[in-house]
């Protein structure tokens, strides 16, 4: 299973390359069919290499293989250019802030255009429809959709469809007829352009493109909603265009007087069919995806793939229907995020999400760079002053009537209005871009004489909203005082105020009886917690689901890092013990108990307080809480964690041994961590003794509870290295110089416990969490992390019994739970029942 | 329903000044609130509660309890009644109206301090002006109880979370032996001044009957 599927991953990488070994031998097709120029074959550099079949002489050591590779070479070379180009750019602010960087990446191209045109004196490489539409556009649309603002896309949805679908095909016809217009009027001179045609090329120019509009919105950050309205119409509008184009193309096919209402009527369905669809397909597939994802647990390294193959198939299954391609990606990706992300492993999701984006990113850099590319070739500048610079007027000026038009419609209808400002930037945002160069590039030549004039406007076109709007995009949105997107995180209250505003909305509007947005949106949510993620989720993934217990998540991480960053600061963690700040929080808790509601505090612990002093007081929520806040570990704050807690809590000493293993890669560091943590705390713990026998006064239970530790350490080391023994290639000397990690702390501090009873609440996990100091046992999980994570040599046993695979941050939960029972073992001195083994975590397999 | 007639019009123009809503919102509201209360003048707590649409609102009751309490009828009155009639009700409605497009600034700062205070009645159920931890946990238990995944420890860990959230942005060097009560309104209104509400606390009163309102999901 998993080599087959290595073999699709692969093979997706390798589709990329492909993409671009068709562009150059499409390359060399074209060339050759396409323009009897006679070039020479000198033109084409690929074709010349090892083709007379010369009589072996003799063995030779090397050989010069350079047909063998040609194409992918090419196209290897080709990508690294590209990003070259990139890499570049971005390395140089100055410029990018004021020259949008797809802007810089077509005037690239024009140099690398120019230097090839002048080597060959002609254009070999350009961008191919077949090339831009199978191997490029696939990537930068299922990224759109995968992380698409789901919640924001679907409340404008009916603006968005408004804009793409009437907005379309406004723009299409009115600058089809105009250009006709101006045609009959003489502007153009003599030109072989029928009324279809022009259709035709109106169509085609229409669409708003989104590889474009991200390009130059992503670097304007304007505020949700006008964004979200400008690019869904940029997805969206693609059923329109293909049709659109499809039916023109078969019309000018037809000629003028076979066109008859029948026709026009099977134009009309067919927008429907390929709409809706393409946007089933991508619905299918996503279904498809989500439920996919529930059963890959035991193959997370290929995990990631699914999402990629699939989405690229979703988009290959449409074209192959003939139904819009990119409607049918969008939807699935904006389909299946959700349950994707719930359902692999944070480390999957974190893959799917960069990978997503290098493939993105990757193919948009490409793209602008061949669209500069292209331009230099002297076939296709055919020059009509008429017709290039009106094309360019009215697709600026149609933009701007149609978005006044529909928003002066739409207005009346919002909640909330757009703005004139608002407006002039939607119209402003209709960039037009690789897409229309490619549809043009897909005309028949036979059909249209004009073909090259379109392709060289349709260029300019792109150059001119690219270029020219991209670089005036950033000073009007600054001058105009666009309403900027807002980079605020929502604290817990307004989270749980949003929440609360909605089920509001929601009740009033079934009281008053009305039938609005609310009330759809309740009930969609309502079947799809009940139907979807019960169908499509993983069980145990539908706990982190809600966006509440996310933030509560993180606000715990981010005070866990706090003190981290703070202890490294100060060069200890002691100050958690000792500090009042979080103090203040506990005696303020504390007093609301007393003072405010002393029966709660009873009712609170669930029973756990009156018996806290001989049972363990960590109540088994808080060992499902970490469960699930580690397994809610989000995106970047993951990433950070991952290094911090690398950095400072623990730094192995193996770290840069590699396993051979190709699908369990993480297993065996983490195990080695266990052991040489357990080594280093056995270290520690003996220091400690050896200092508290010094005198320098730890609690005499402490030190008693210590030297029953050391007796059992054996054990647990035992039953680790037997349970663990598969892993044990590495070799680990134990010495002395390595344990301390830099963080060489007073120990005789660390086992001096603040062994003061916890505060009245012992029941609410969170309290322990995020005031270290309240619950004694708390801080240590910190201190002693820092501190040489002395208390994992309890925990040890702990791991190894029920077989866990501490993961990273996950351990971390591990490890908070089994150092609190270290320590209620140590405070009572070994009177307790056994503390609560943290639930059966995921098995072994579940690496990073 | 005939009933609409018994009720004269120029009352209508009264409750128009009143709650802003137009003469046919008002008539349509109207017929809910007959259909609600059975004919009757007036309309009860179990009115509410019977509404079938309402049964998967995990705030349920805090809402209906909203209906009910003066402090929502644009008076100065506290305390809570046990059947409302129109005009009240139609008060309530009216905090959920949109703004006119023509609104100023001020007005729609008015407006939305008006929305936030309907929240902050619905979290303060002993009005005395300050949302109390415990009464803060209430709503936050209330509120996640519906996601089965949520257990009633973690929601209440929430709500000390937020709570304390709130105490450390509002006052942020407090004396170890300080006590902080709750969450004033002024807190409230501060610490939710980032939040969009515009088009969230708004409800489409459409002038026309529910048959026809589909064509309000487009359009937005």
């Amino acid at each position: 299973m998993a080599t087959s599927w290595l073999f699709k991953f692969f093979l997706c990488v390798f589709l990329m390359a492909c993409g671009g070994l068709s562009l150059a031998s499409e390359e060399a097709e074209t060339q050759n069919t396409q323009r009897d120029t006679g070039t020479g074959s000198s033109s084409n550099a690929t074709g010349d290499f090892g083709h007379g079949a010369r009589p072996i002489t003799t063995l030779r050591i090397v050989t010069w293989k350079w047909h063998h590779i040609t194409a992918p070479y090419l196209v290897a070379l080709w990508i690294l250019v590209a990003w070259l180009c990139k890499l570049i750019i971005e390395s140089n602010h100055h410029v990018t802030n004021i020259i949008p960087e797809s802007a810089l990446l077509i005037c690239f191209g024009f140099m690398l255009g120019g230097m090839i045109w002048g080597a060959d004196k002609v254009q070999t490489f350009m961008l191919t429809p077949t090339v831009f539409f199978y191997f490029l556009l696939p990537q930068v649309i299922l990224d759109a959709g995968y992380h698409m603002p789901n919640k924001l896309f679907f409340t404008n949805l009916g603006a968005i469809l408004v804009y793409a679908v009437i907005g379309t095909c406004w723009n299409a016809a009115s600058l089809g007829l105009s250009l006709w217009g101006c045609h009959m009027g003489g502007l153009m001179g003599d030109l072989d352009i029928g009324l279809l045609q022009y259709l035709l090329f109106g169509s085609l120019m229409a669409a708003v493109d989104p590889v474009a509009v991200i390009a130059v919105f992503e670097q304007v950050q304007v505020n949700g909603v006008l964004f979200i309205i400008v690019f869904g119409e940029s997805l969206l509008n693609d059923g329109v265009t293909v049709v659109l184009f499809n039916v023109f193309d078969g019309f000018v096919s037809l000629g003028g007087s076979q066109i008859d209402a029948a026709q026009i009527v099977k134009g009309v369905v067919s927008f429907f069919v390929v709409a809706f669809g393409g946007s089933l397909v991508g619905i299918a597939f996503g279904l498809l995806i989500s439920l996919l994802t529930r059963f890959t647990k035991n193959i997370q390294i290929i995990e990631p793939g699914f999402i990629f193959v699939m989405g690229y198939l979703s988009y290959l299954t449409a074209e192959m229907l003939s139904l819009s391609a990119i409607l049918s990606t969008v939807f699935c990706g904006v389909l299946c995020q959700k349950y994707v992300r719930a359902n692999m492993h944070e480390n999957s999701v974190q893959t799917v999400k960069y990978a997503m984006k290098v493939f993105a990113n990757g193919s948009e850099t490409i793209i602008f760079v061949f669209l500069g590319i292209s331009a230099i070739d002297k076939i296709i500048w055919v020059w009509n002053t008429g017709f290039i610079l009106l094309t360019v007027f009215f697709v600026f000026v149609y933009r701007f009537i149609g978005v006044f038009f529909l928003t002066w419609i739409l207005n009346r209808y919002r909640l909330v209005p757009l703005e004139f400002i608002d407006q002039v930037i939607m119209s402003y945002g209709g960039l037009r871009g690789a897409v229309a160069y490619g549809l043009a590039g897909m005309l028949d030549e036979n059909k249209i004489k004009e073909k090259n004039l379109m392709v060289c406007t349709a260029l300019i076109v792109v150059y001119c909203t690219v270029i020219w709007q991209g670089i005036t995009m950033k000073p009007l949105v600054t001058w105009l005082k666009v309403k900027r997107a807002e980079v605020n995180e929502l604290t817990l209250l307004e989270k749980m105020t949003n929440k609360m505003f909605n089920h509001t909305l929601v009740a009033i509007e079934d009281i008053s009886g009305q039938i609005g947005h609310n009330y759809l949106r309740s009930k969609w949510k309502y079947f799809e917690e009940k139907w979807m993620s019960r169908i499509l989720m993983k069980p145990s993934a539908m706990k982190k689901q809600d966006e509440v217990f996310n933030v509560f998540h993180q606000l715990n991480l981010k005070d866990a890092m706090e003190y981290v960053a703070e202890a490294e600061r100060r060069g200890s963690l002691e100050f958690i013990r000792k500090e009042s700040v979080v103090i203040n929080f506990r005696k303020r808790f504390e007093s609301e108990y007393s003072e405010d509601m002393p029966d709660m505090r009873a009712n609170m612990s669930n029973g756990h307080r009156a018996t806290s002093t001989t049972r363990d007081p960590i109540p088994s929520v808080s060992v499902e809480m970490h469960k699930h806040t580690m397994k809610a570990m989000t995106e970047a704050e993951a990433v950070n964690a991952h290094h911090l807690l690398d950095q400072h809590l623990y730094k192995s000493r193996n770290q840069h041994r590699h396993g051979f293993s190709r699908s369990d890669f993480i297993i065996n560091k983490d195990e080695k961590e266990v052991q040489e943590i357990f080594k280093r705390t056995m270290k520690n713990r003996m220091e400690s003794f050896q200092s508290a026998k010094m005198g320098v006064s730890p609690k005499t239970v402490i030190k008693h509870a210590k030297m029953e530790h050391q007796q059992k350490m054996p054990k647990g080391k035992s039953i680790s290295q037997t349970k663990l023994c598969y892993s044990c290639d590495e070799d680990f000397e134990f010495s002395e110089g390595d344990s301390a990690s830099g963080y060489d702390l007073p120990y005789p501090s660390f086992p001096m416990r603040d062994s003061r009873p916890g505060g009245g609440i012992e029941n609410s996990a969170f309290v322990s969490d995020l005031y270290p100091t309240d619950s004694l046992q708390t801080p240590d999980w910190l201190a002693e992390g820092e501190l040489d994570s002395s208390m994992m040599a309890p925990s040890l046993p702990g791991q190894a019994s029920p077989p866990s695979s501490p993961i990273e941050m996950r351990r971390l939960g591990l490890l908070r739970i089994s150092t609190r029972s270290t320590d209620t073992k140590q405070m009572n001195n070994d009177q307790l029942p056994p503390p609560p083994r943290p639930s059966p975590s995921p098995p072994p397999s579940s690496h990073m | 329903m005939g009933a609409s007639q018994t009720r004269p019009e120029h009352n209508y123009d009264d409750l128009t000044d009143k709650s802003g809503f137009s003469q046919e919102q008002i008539k349509n509201l109207y017929q809910r609130f007959q259909q609600l209360s059975g004919n009757n003048e007036k309309i009860s707590r179990d009115d509410l509660e019977r509404i079938p649409a309402l049964n998967n609102n995990p705030i349920r009751k805090q809402i209906i309890t909203a209906f009910f309490d003066k402090r929502n009828q644009h008076q100065n009155d506290v305390g809570s009644l046990d059947e409302i009639g129109f005009e009240q009700f139609l008060m309530v409605m009216s905090h959920f109206r949109p703004v006119n497009s023509t609104a100023t600034e001020e007005e729609k700062a008015s407006v939305r301090k008006q929305k936030l205070r309907f929240l902050f009645n619905m979290h303060d159920t002993d009005n005395d002006g300050i949302i109390t931890l415990d009464e803060y946990r209430t709503v936050v238990e209330e509120l996640l109880s519906q996601s089965g995944a949520i257990e009633t420890e973690v929601a209440r860990a929430i709500a000390d979370a937020a709570m304390l959230e709130v105490a450390s942005t509002n006052v942020p060097h407090m004396a170890p032996d300080d006590f902080y009560e709750g969450i004033t309104f002024e807190h409230f209104e501060q610490i939710l001044k980032g939040i969009e509400m515009e088009s969230r606390m708004y409800i489409r009163f459409l002038d026309m009957n529910t048959a026809t309102m589909r064509c309000g999901k487009l359009s937005s």
